[in-house]
């Protein structure tokens, strides 16, 4: 079915966004142990109070939000990998671990409750390839976020 | 303590064991379970063997949906959100994960999730494919859909 196209009811303090990969990624790793930007590929569902751009979401109000993630990588054979979103000047937000074991498709999940202080904060996801310079590849993903306060 | 919630808000949580499911090569197919309710307000789960929900009320959802993958060696599955049996957003994005079954007996949890634009009487579920059977079964445990209106009118 196509998206529903009547009104929806939020209230101005709410917002959400959702955004999936417009195709697979590859992320070049140009050294091991090293925060790599995931600097393309999002593609723009539905938003409201946020904005999706193809390196970044953007939250246009201020508080709290909930960011999920959940997608496939490939690639980057039996190497330790890691991802996370940075905001702002913040640290690295609680990486995922996982092994790339066999270089199959991993069905990887990643979620973070955060507080932003201005408006339009920009929220970016980074990986890092803790083994080796081999490049994952992003088959499909899935990047949302919820405005809970 | 009463209840605080809206009028406009609704949930729920619905649950299976799972047991075996057969995909069709090549084709979607749904994940052949009834829910049982956990909590619930305003959500009911699908009849007829097939696991997902049924929501009473328009709004932005959210949605969760997790099991454990049993078997079925050496294959790579996809799953994806389906609204009234038709793919959601008619499949203008991939909103689709992948997992692939280790052939060593693997048990793996996978999950996934979705923010659904739904109208009253709107079904969500999901469905698994793979493009060619694995010589070894594959199964199912324990799946798990959580749903949440994000309309809160009222109490911001």
């Amino acid at each position: 079915m196509s998206l529903a196209t009547t009104p929806n009811q939020f209230t101005d303090q709410l917002g959400y966004l959702i955004a999936s990969l417009t195709s697979s990624y590859t992320l070049n790793i140009a050294s091991a142990d090293t925060w790599t930007i995931m600097g393309n590929g999002l593609t723009e569902i539905s938003t409201y109070n946020t904005d999706v751009f193809r390196d970044k979401m953007m939250l246009s109000i201020a508080g709290i939000w909930k960011i999920d993630v959940s997608f496939t990588v490939n690639g980057a054979t039996n190497d330790d990998l890691q991802f996370c979103l940075k905001y702002g000047d913040s640290a690295y937000q609680h990486p995922v671990i996982w092994n790339a074991k066999g270089g199959n498709n991993w069905n990887i999940n990643y979620s973070m409750i955060i507080k932003t202080e201005i408006q339009n904060e920009t929220i970016y996801f980074y990986m890092k390839n803790e083994t080796a310079t081999n490049n994952p590849v992003f088959f499909n993903g899935i990047f949302s976020a919820i405005k809970l306060y | 303590m009463g209840d605080v919630c809206q009028k406009t808000i609704s949930y729920s949580t619905i649950h299976s064991d799972g047991g075996s499911l057969t995909p069709s090569a090549g084709s979607y197919v749904y994940f052949p379970f009834n829910g049982s309710v956990g909590i619930s307000k305003d959500i009911t789960p699908i009849s007829g063997s097939i696991f997902g929900v049924k929501v009473m009320q328009k709004g932005m959802y959210y949605v969760e949906f997790s099991f454990v993958a049993v078997n079925g060696d050496s294959k790579t599955y996809r799953i994806q959100p389906y609204v009234n049996g038709d793919i959601y957003g008619g499949g203008s994005y991939d909103l689709s994960v992948r997992f692939y079954q280790q052939p060593t007996q693997q048990k793996y949890e996978v999950s996934t999730h979705c923010l659904i634009d739904l109208n009253e009487a709107d079904e969500v579920s999901w469905k698994i494919y793979v493009g060619s059977l694995s010589a070894v079964a594959f199964s199912t445990i324990n799946l798990k859909m959580n749903i949440i209106n994000l309309q809160t009118l009222g109490i911001h």
